[in-house]
């Protein structure tokens, strides 16, 4: 049999079923992560199943319980210039205008931002780098872990896409669909908290939607990022105040294999606890263990920094 | 002289049509029949022995034609120029850096280029590596050269005046250690070369190289080629700022690839590549002893200085020899001890970068400054203005200066900047103002041979003029400084005017880029053949006119008699006129620059630069002690060029500095960890943005330089250094908090914090 | 147009090496200089990040043509004269992204413009008189 290294699938099931069909075979939608990973030659794609060619995929628009429907496939500068994101979503329009520049933007979708590969300062790198760190479990399937040296096993590659902070703080879900059936999932719990399995996708399987509920009301979103403006962030910040007394999200990400929710610090902010106390929680509830990008040090103090500042700030978005 | 038509107005560059259409062709653009791709089989090791070396099979692969090693070149170990030799093209017996050049295929394309590195067998046993400076210095550190003990490739000691006197004199002795770090030039061309070495055996090397003339000769040397059958062509080159000067492993390995298999090879870095295998700025540790009076007077400065060479010296043997003695002219310093010491560790070898050094050194010496003056009781514009050097100094090195704008240049900082109304006044705001100066050499002789610029220029036929010039441009400005300079003396439309980029078997030989000589002494060699060739077409036109050349003047390609308001001919009919008349000549005239300079030598005095460019800069911050971030308010430059000649241009070149300067103090850095590169890439290396470009003010100082070609000095250079102290003087001065290290990234930033006891000081 | 091609090749290479088109630039092959920018279906892309067969059946704009033969295009004049080249080397892509953005935003502010300009590395100038440049191209109209 013929195989095509590109292919082009008319639908979702057809993807799906080629998906199943060959391990090997990967999903493209934008492509600027997926090219680099290969030429970096830490994924040998036997083929590619291009994503964009699917009808549909990439629409923007109202769904019927009065939140967002974005397609899988639509870019993050659509989604960052759409007037229904933009009016209501505008931590989610923030974050993906967040995202290296205007020209991945033109091309990276929200589902690849939300499926992005785990990341790690010893995986992302080319073979003659990787050389130093030929046991990296993640890249090699090797022994160490280079982040965590004193772990007997896992991998602590951190999940980046920027939109997943806002996307959690607004408790967006995603549809996912392969050929055997569709199924909507928490955003929350797409993530499984280690580097190497990184994604709760079921064999074919793919995300077709993010749901975004009614919105919810203002916020915050920082990128911290400390050196080139084009950069993974540092930390992730996505903060929400409650609405008479409930509903509030500290959201870190970019700091972990999977977003973190400070829940009990989310349950003060809804108290209306002071602001110091708040973040005090929220910085016990926030495991930072990876030096990338800055030392865990560093990162908590920045991190308890902005989000201080953050929570002042809500606290005069309420009063308004 | 009348007043000037080009030179000095804002015009733009010759190659704009071609650059901004794409149609400028940089050495990756070029083709030619039967081309093959080569690739460098580098390192992985950091320090090891190669035990056994076996390339063959890389033949095997599909596509790959050839495949060298050292073997396959004469032994030659060369260093830069006359310099320390410790380098080879390839390595013999022993790699030294992650990055080390062991061999070389071509091959029909990239991937089998690729695979047929994979396919070549290398045995390396591990020898224990150093990578700190100081570390490589002590007892029982591993060697890497075993003719440099205590791996010290260079030592500079230089002992002027009385330093002990001064020690004992002095009211007050500040000692403090500076740290700078590895960044890499950035440029946005990567190193490429296509050679073809022919049947006739000569060689011709397309490359975006600095220096033409220097590297045609280093290939000869190095390939035991003679000179006459080696042809170096400078291509459009995308930016080098320094690095693009030395002799890359890849230009002698195309070479001898192309010989062995009949055809072209292109070779061209990765990114990657860039930042493990070329020459970025070098890191320096400097322990600064300096000897002031009550009033902030220097009496003296100590330095002991480690340059961290990387594992070959390449031309860091003569830029330290420049390291070590520049900086002691921008300050009236009678007494100067120094002991400077390139060392060898194992990380690849470094250059130059925009300063050769500079930036380092006026981030240790002018953050001394500022905490000498503070410990006075001074402000720190106060100090400078006593000890800057003056027009007509003669510094502790024996530089005279024949003209210096620094004091108009401080004078015009505080006043641009408001720095009195903001120095020590807003730190409640965590608002703070800092400054910091600087001195650039203009030329700079680094032997006792030819260090000079030839030029020649032709009139044609047509009435053009051609520019012929050893010297490089690669953005800098060159093509429209030298247009400018001969259309003014020819009295023709700078369009008129054309410039060959170099190419060693057409343009003549020029030194190349030291010290910002290129407007100057490159200017003056083209400015004296345009005067000949001037004086040629005038005694043309006077012969076709019947007239006496003295009544003959020239103007917007016109001739014209004196006392005659009508013109009489054109340029391009006395040129036709000299070329097709009987005996008939072509109108060329030749013009040498050889600066009037000794070498710079540490043990006598010396004057090794034709003159001095100076430059004030003024930084202003606010600073998150939080977070550690620091916000550019704005930038003040005010900077001695001497007659600035191309204000775009220059304007451009301030500009570029500032930023690579932010770039250096506060966003970049080259990381190793345990040795080991960890982030070669724009992004992760941290190369500065659009975002990070502040608010800027230009002020080029009334300052004319009476060797200069119409009075200019040299811009390229010396707005890159003071940027680094000037932020770090405003950091101290927003928040009181003092760094001794770069980069004054948000992370050091707030460790210094920490350590100095804590916000709100 | 027509043309057999690799199906890994990227969109630059094939621009590059196969349809002899140098303007645009190979400067990093990972996204991050965007010397490499051109329009795909109107919008502003790293070709290298692009493989080829993305643009089937869709229009490329390269650098090449912007310009009608010697007449330079608004935004390319306006380069020009703001005196915004140096090297030269980040120009193709610059000027691409720049003609992206004032397509999409006539009358761009400051942060806008640095924004669109961001994903293009220029090392020689700063960025200052790119800036300018864009200023005075959006003045004259060169969205049109």
């Amino acid at each position: 049999m013929n195989r095509s290294f590109f292919v082009s699938p008319a639908s979702v099931g057809e993807a799906s079923r080629m998906s199943q069909e060959n391990p090997q075979a990967f999903f493209m939608a934008g492509g600027t992560d997926l090219l680099v990973l290969r030429k970096n030659k830490l994924i040998h794609p036997q083929a590619i199943l291009y994503l964009r060619g699917i009808p549909d995929l990439a629409e923007i628009r109202r769904d019927a319980n009065g939140g967002v429907r974005i397609g899988a496939c639509a870019t993050l500068h659509a989604v960052a210039k759409h007037p229904l994101i933009q009016k209501g979503y505008p931590l989610l329009a923030q974050a993906a205008l967040a995202v290296a520049s205007p020209q991945i933007r033109n091309k990276a979708t929200i589902g690849g931002n939300i499926c992005l590969n785990s990341r790690c300062w010893f995986y992302n790198r080319s073979p003659f780098w990787r050389v130093e760190y030929s046991e990296c479990r993640k890249a090699t399937g090797g022994t160490r872990c280079y982040v965590l040296p004193q772990s007997h096993k896992g991998c602590f590659a951190l999940q980046s896409g920027d939109t997943v902070g806002p996307l959690v703080a607004i408790g967006a879900k995603l549809h996912l669909v392969s050929s055997r059936g569709e199924r909507i999932l928490d955003i929350e719990d797409f993530y499984l908290g280690d580097g190497i399995r990184y994604l709760a996708l079921r064999s074919g399987e793919m995300v077709t939607a993010v749901l975004l509920p009614e919105p919810k009301g203002r916020g915050t979103f920082i990128k911290f990022r400390s050196q080139n403006n084009l950069d993974f962030a540092t930390f992730n910040l996505t903060l929400l105040p409650p609405q008479e007394g409930r509903g509030s999200r500290i959201v870190v990400s970019s700091v972990a294999s999977k977003p973190l929710r400070a829940l009990k610090a989310e349950a003060l902010f809804d108290q209306g606890a002071p602001g110091k106390e708040v973040v005090d929680q929220a910085m016990k509830e926030i495991p930072l263990v990876s030096f990338v990008r800055g030392s865990v040090e560093f990162k908590k103090q920045v991190l308890a920094a902005r989000m201080t500042e953050a929570i002042a700030a809500a606290g005069n978005l309420l009063k308004e | 002289m009348d007043s000037p038509r080009i030179i000095t107005k804002r015009v733009n560059r010759p190659d704009s049509f071609a650059k901004v259409t794409g149609r400028a062709k940089f050495t990756m653009d070029l083709s030619f029949p039967g081309m093959l791709t080569g690739k460098i089989l580098r390192s992985p090791r950091h320090h090891a022995r190669i035990l056994h070396l076996d390339p063959t099979p890389a033949l095997k692969v599909p596509g790959v034609k050839a495949v060298i090693t050292a073997r396959d070149l004469p032994p030659v170990v060369y260093g830069f120029g006359d310099r320390r030799a410790d380098m080879t093209v390839f390595a013999i017996d022993r790699v030294r850096y992650k990055g080390d050049e062991v061999a070389a295929v071509a091959a029909a394309d990239e991937d089998a280029a690729h695979e047929a590195l994979e396919r070549i067998r290398v045995e390396y046993e591990d020898l224990p590596a150093v990578f700190d400076p100081e570390a490589a210095v002590q007892e029982g550190a591993p060697q890497l050269h075993d003719d440099s003990p205590g791996n010290i490739g260079v030592r500079i000691r230089i002992n002027k005046g009385d330093m002990d006197r001064a020690l004992a004199e002095a009211y007050l002795v500040r000692e403090d250690r500076f740290d700078t770090q590895r960044v890499h030039q950035s440029y946005a061309e990567p190193y490429a070369c296509v050679a073809d070495w022919d049947a006739e055996g000569k060689i011709t090397l397309y490359t975006g190289t600095m220096n033409a003339s220097g590297l045609q000769i280093m290939l000869s040397r190095v390939l035991k080629v003679p000179v006459g059958r080696i042809r170096v062509i400078q291509s459009h080159t995308g930016g080098s700022f320094g690095s693009k000067v030395v002799l890359n492993s890849i230009y002698p390995a195309s070479a001898v690839l192309s010989r062995r298999t009949g055809r072209p090879v292109k070779m061209v870095y990765t990114r990657e590549e860039e930042y493990f295998a070329s020459r970025p700025r070098y890191a320096g540790r400097y322990y600064v002893k300096t000897a002031v009076k009550r009033d902030g007077t220097i009496l003296g400065r100590e330095l002991t200085f480690f340059y961290d060479a990387g594992a070959y010296c390449d031309m860091a043997a003569a830029m330290i020899i420049v390291c070590s003695h520049r900086n002691d002219s921008v300050y009236r310093i009678p007494s100067i001890r120094t002991d400077a010491k390139l060392v060898y560790t194992n990380k690849s070898p470094v250059g130059a970068y925009r300063g050769y050094g500079n930036p380092q050194n006026t981030f240790a010496f002018d953050s001394q400054l500022d905490m000498i003056a503070g410990e006075l009781g001074l402000d720190p514009a106060e100090i400078r203005l006593r000890n800057a050097t003056r027009s007509g100094d003669t510094t502790v090195h024996g530089w005279k200066i024949t003209s210096c704008g620094l004091t108009e240049a401080i004078e015009q900082t505080v006043k641009a900047s408001g720095w009195k109304a903001k120095r020590g006044k807003r730190r409640d705001l965590r608002r703070g103002i800092g400054m910091a100066c600087t001195i650039h050499e203009v030329d700079d002789r680094h032997s006792d041979a030819f260090a000079g610029s030839n030029a020649h220029v032709e009139i044609l036929p047509d009435g053009e003029a051609v520019i012929y010039s050893g010297e490089g441009e690669y953005g800098q400005g060159r093509d429209t400084v030298f247009c400018q300079i001969a259309a003014e003396v020819l009295g023709l439309p700078l369009e008129s005017v054309r410039i060959l980029l170099p190419d060693t078997d057409i343009t003549p030989y020029a030194l190349g880029p030291w010290g910002s000589r290129v407007t100057y002494s490159g200017g003056l060699a083209v400015a004296r053949a345009a005067e000949e060739a001037r004086k040629i077409l005038l005694q043309e036109a006077a012969n076709m006119l019947e007239a006496n050349p003295a009544d003959l003047h020239l103007r917007e390609g016109k001739i014209f008699i004196r006392g005659i308001a009508q013109p009489r001919a054109t340029v391009a009919e006395a040129a036709h006129f000299a070329l097709f008349r009987k005996e008939g000549k072509r109108i060329r005239g030749s013009g040498q620059d050889e600066p009037a300079t000794t070498k710079m030598d540490p043990t006598k005095q010396s004057s090794p630069c034709s003159t001095y460019s100076f430059a004030c800069q003024a930084v202003e911050v606010e600073v998150n002690e939080q977070t550690g971030e620091v916000k550019v308010l704005k930038v003040w430059t005010a900077n001695d060029g001497g007659n600035i000649l191309n204000p775009i241009g220059a304007e451009g070149q301030i500009e570029g500095q500032v930023l690579q300067g932010i770039g250096f103090a506060k966003t970049e850095e080259m990381i190793y960890r345990h040795g080991h590169l960890l982030n070669p890439d724009f992004m992760t290396s941290g190369t500065a943005g659009p975002f990070d470009a502040p608010p800027l003010d230009i002020y080029f100082t009334k300052t004319h330089d009476p060797s200069g070609p119409f009075g200019a000095k040299g811009v390229a250079e010396v707005a890159a250094p003071p940027t680094a102290a000037a932020l770090a003087n405003a950091i101290y001065d927003a928040v009181g908090v003092r760094i001794k290290k770069l980069p004054l990234s948000p992370e050091n930033v707030l460790q210094a914090v920490r350590e100095q006891g804590g916000p709100g000081r | 147009m027509h043309l057999f091609i690799e199906e890994d090749e990227t969109l630059l290479e094939v621009l590059r090496d196969r349809l002899m088109l140098t303007g645009t630039k190979q400067g990093c092959r990972e996204g991050q200089c965007g010397h490499c920018t051109v329009l795909l279906d109107g919008k502003a892309v790293n070709s290298c990040l692009t493989l080829a067969l993305e643009a089937d059946g869709g229009e490329v704009l390269t650098i090449e043509g912007l310009a009608r033969g010697d007449q330079l295009h608004p935004v390319q004049k306006a380069y020009v004269d703001a005196g915004a080249i140096q090297c030269g080397y980040c120009t193709p892509g610059m000027i691409m992204a720049i003609y992206a953005l004032l397509q999409e935003n006539p009358h761009p502010r400051e942060e806008e413009i640095r924004e669109g300009i961001k994903g293009v590395m220029c090392r020689c100038t700063g960025y200052y008189k790119i800036v300018e440049a864009v200023k005075q191209a959006a003045a004259g109209g060169a969205a049109r």
